[in-house]
C-alpha cells in the first residue's frame, strides 16, 4: 500500500510540475511554416508603428479596470456574451502565450502599449525573443519591450507579424507638445538573431532591418500593408496549428473550406494592426460591401470596382465573384456582437471565376470614412460606447494596396523545425 | 525546462512503478502466454503479437504492434496515411486478495516508428517517439474449468490514459504541399482486449 501511494504522489507532482510550465506556448514558438505568404523578394519590415497604449496587461478584465486604464467597455450588446466586448487583455492572457511579461500601474492608471511588427517573410518562431528588438522613441529615449509573441499571429500559414508589450508611449498625437512614441524599430543581434524564411526557402538574419515612421495611431489608424491573390486549391492549408488544444478557440475553423466549401481564388490581405468595425466588436465573413472594393481591369481598358457581393461582374478575361471575407471566425447561420473573429493582420476575400480574369485584378481599395464606407480601427478604437474624455486610436485611412499576383508562383513558404 | 528533463520526469512514475514490484513469496508460480490485442484488428492491415511471463504477481509483456491509419476521421479529411508500428514493455502486477487476483495495474511504455505519407506526393516524414500508459485490468479464464487446453485460453481487458510527454513537438509540416499533421493530444485513451493463450506453467 506504501508503494502505490508512493507511486500515485510522484506521479501527481510529475504531472503538477509540467503542467506549471507554459505548456501552450511551444506550439506558438515552434517555427513551423504551411502555406505562409511572402510579401516580396526581399526580406523587409513593411510596418511597425505604435498600435495603442496602456490597455494590455490588467489584473482582472472588470469595467472598473478597463475604464481606469483607457479602454473600451461595450454595454450595447445585442447578445448574451456581454463579457468579451472590451478592448484590454488580463495579464495571464499575455504571459501564458508570449516571451516576457506586462505589467499594470494602477497609480498611474497605465498598464502595457502594443506594437505589432509586420516583416515581409514568415518568421522562424523559435527565435522571437524581447532582446530582438529596439525602440528609439520621437524623446530620444531607447525602449526595449517587456514582451514579445506571435499571438494573434499563429496560425502556420500566418506568423508574419510578431507584437511586442511595454512602456512605448503616450495618447497625444504626433504633432501635440508632449507626445511621446516610437519612430525607429530595429532588429538588434541576441544569442538567437530573429529569423526569417522566404523565397526559395533562404532563411535570413532579421538582424539590421528597420522601420522608421513620424506618424502614431492617434494620427491615423491601421491600413494595409500587402495584398495577394492565390489559388485556393484543394484543401485548406495550414490552418491552425496542427490542432490538439489549440483548435479550440472561438474563432478557428475559419477557413474558406469551412465557410465557403471551397473557391477559386483567395486575395488575402495583410495589415499594419487588428482590425476591427470599432476596436471592440469583430468582423463577420459578411462585411465585405461595408469595407472593401476590388478594382479590376475592364473590357474596354477601365476600372471595374467590384463593390458588391454575389454578384458576377464582366471584366477582361472572363467573369468573376466576391463570395465573402474568410480568416475571421467560424461559419455561423447569423452574426451578431457576439461573433468572435482572431484579431489578426490577415483578412481573406474569397472568389470564383475565370483564370485569366483574376489575372486582371489590380488593387483592393478601403474607401473608408472619406470614400463614404466605414472605418477600420484597431484594438485601441473607442468600441461604439467610448468613455468620454479618453483618447481612442483613429480610425484607418483610405487605402489603395497593389495586389501580388501569386497564381503562377504562390509566394509561400513550408517549414518542418523538426527536419532541420 | 529542457525537454531531456522533462521527458525523464515524465517516466519518473514508471521508474518508481519498476522498483515497487517485488516478488510475493506467497504463492510462487511462473508462466508464459502468448497474446494478440484485437483491437489492432480495427484497422486494415493492422495485428499485434504479445509475449507475457508472469512470475507470481509480477507481468511483464512484450509486444509489436502495426498499426496504420488509426485516426479515420482525419485522414478521410487530409488524404495522409499513416503507418505506426510500435515497441510496447510492459510491466504490471497483480493484484494479492483473493477475489481481486484477476485483477491488475501497471505501465506500459511504448516506442514508435512511424511513417507520414503525403496524399498525390512522396513525400514521406518519419518518425521516431516515446509514449506510455498507466494501466488497469481484467485478466479473465472463462474456460478455466476445462479438462483440455481450452482452460489455457484466456481474455485481457486493459485501459488507461496514455501520454505523450513531447508532444508539443510532434506536430509535422510536408514541406512539398504545406499539409499540416495534427499533433496527438498530450493524453488519449490507451485500451486493449488481448486474447491469451498461456503455453508454460511452473
Amino acid at each position: 500500500m506504501k508503494k502505490n501511494i508512493i507511486i500515485s504522489v510522484l506521479s501527481l507532482v510529475t504531472f503538477a510540475f509540467i503542467g506549471c510550465e507554459k505548456i501552450i506556448e511551444y506550439s506558438f514558438y515552434n517555427s513551423n511554416l504551411a502555406g505562409a505568404d511572402y510579401w516580396s523578394d526581399e526580406p523587409k519590415i513593411l510596418s511597425a508603428g505604435l498600435g495603442f497604449t496602456d490597455i494590455i496587461g490588467v489584473d482582472e478584465l472588470t469595467e472598473a479596470n478597463v475604464k481606469l486604464v483607457g479602454g473600451a467597455w461595450d454595454t450595447q450588446v445585442s447578445c448574451s456574451d456581454e463579457a468579451s466586448l472590451h478592448t484590454s487583455v488580463k495579464d495571464n492572457g499575455v504571459e501564458n502565450f508570449f516571451k516576457g511579461t506586462v505589467f499594470f500601474d494602477k497609480t498611474n492608471k497605465v498598464a502595457a502599449d502594443a506594437l505589432p511588427v509586420v516583416f515581409s517573410w514568415p518568421i522562424l518562431t523559435e527565435t522571437v525573443d524581447i532582446t530582438d528588438f529596439q525602440l528609439t522613441l520621437n524623446t530620444g529615449e531607447v525602449v526595449k519591450p517587456t514582451a514579445a509573441g506571435t499571438v494573434p499571429n499563429w496560425e502556420y500559414n500566418e506568423r508574419n507579424t510578431v507584437v511586442l508589450f511595454g512602456d512605448f508611449g503616450n495618447r497625444f498625437k504626433s504633432n501635440e507638445a508632449g507626445a511621446r512614441f516610437p519612430v525607429k524599430v530595429e532588429i538588434i543581434s541576441d544569442d538567437n538573431p530573429l529569423q526569417l524564411i522566404g523565397k526559395d526557402n533562404q532563411i535570413v538574419s532579421a538582424v539590421g532591418l528597420s522601420w522608421t515612421t513620424t506618424k502614431n495611431p492617434y494620427d491615423e489608424g491601421p491600413k494595409l500593408v500587402g495584398a495577394k491573390l492565390n489559388w485556393v486549391g484543394k484543401k485548406a492549408i495550414g490552418e491552425g496549428a496542427g490542432g490538439g488544444i489549440r483548435s479550440n478557440t472561438p474563432y478557428l475553423p475559419n477557413d474558406e473550406f469551412t465557410l465557403y466549401g471551397g473557391s477559386d481564388f483567395r486575395l488575402r490581405m495583410l495589415t499594419s494592426g487588428g482590425f476591427s468595425p470599432d476596436g471592440v466588436t469583430s468582423i463577420y465573413p459578411t462585411m465585405f460591401e461595408k469595407f472593401f472594393k476590388i478594382h479590376v481591369k475592364g473590357v474596354d481598358g477601365d476600372t471595374i470596382k467590384m463593390d458588391k457581393v454575389g454578384i458576377e461582374y464582366n471584366v477582361l478575361g472572363g467573369k468573376l465573384k466576391i463570395i465573402g471575407l474568410s480568416d475571421l471566425g467560424k461559419k455561423q447561420d447569423s452574426y451578431d456582437d457576439c461573433y468572435v473573429d482572431d484579431k489578426d493582420n490577415y483578412i481573406d476575400v474569397i472568389l470564383v471565376g475565370d483564370d485569366a480574369a483574376a489575372r486582371n485584378i489590380t488593387f483592393l481599395e478601403i474607401p473608408s470614412l472619406a470614400g463614404g464606407y466605414s472605418a477600420f480601427y484597431n484594438p485601441g478604437g473607442p468600441g461604439r460606447t467610448p468613455y468620454p474624455n479618453v483618447k481612442y486610436t483613429a480610425p484607418g485611412p483610405a487605402d489603395l494596396e497593389p495586389v501580388i499576383m501569386c497564381l503562377d508562383n504562390p509566394m509561400r513558404v513550408n517549414y518542418d523545425a523538426k527536419r532541420h | 525546462m529542457t525537454s531531456n528533463l522533462k521527458t525523464f520526469l515524465a517516466y519518473l512514475p514508471l521508474i518508481s512503478a519498476s522498483y515497487a514490484y517485488g516478488p510475493d513469496k506467497q504463492s510462487p508460480k511462473f508462466s508464459l502466454a502468448v497474446q494478440t490485442d484485437l483491437m489492432a484488428y480495427t484497422t486494415k492491415g493492422g495485428y499485434s503479437l504479445w509475449a507475457t511471463a508472469r512470475h507470481n504477481q509480477n507481468q511483464l509483456s512484450l509486444s509489436f504492434v502495426n498499426y496504420p491509419n488509426r485516426d479515420n476521421s482525419f485522414y478521410k479529411e487530409s488524404g495522409l496515411k499513416e503507418n505506426d508500428r510500435f515497441l510496447r514493455i510492459g510491466l504490471s502486477r497483480y493484484w494479492g486478495k483473493k477475489k481481486m487476483k484477476n485483477f491488475f495495474y501497471g505501465v506500459n511504455v511504448e516506442f514508435h516508428w512511424r511513417e507520414l505519407l503525403e496524399d498525390g506526393s512522396n513525400e514521406i516524414i518519419k518518425d521516431t517517439y516515446w509514449q506510455f500508459a498507466p494501466i488497469v485490468g481484467y485478466d479473465w479464464f472463462p474456460l478455466k474449468n476445462k479438462e483440455n487446453q481450452l482452460k489455457n485460453f484466456s481474455t485481457m481487458l486493459w485501459a488507461g490514459p496514455r501520454f505523450h510527454p513531447n508532444y508539443y513537438k510532434q506536430d509535422r509540416v510536408f514541406e512539398n504541399t504545406g499539409s499540416v499533421y495534427p499533433i496527438p493530444d498530450f493524453i488519449n485513451a490507451s485500451f486493449g482486449i488481448n486474447l491469451s493463450y498461456t503455453f508454460l506453467k511452473k
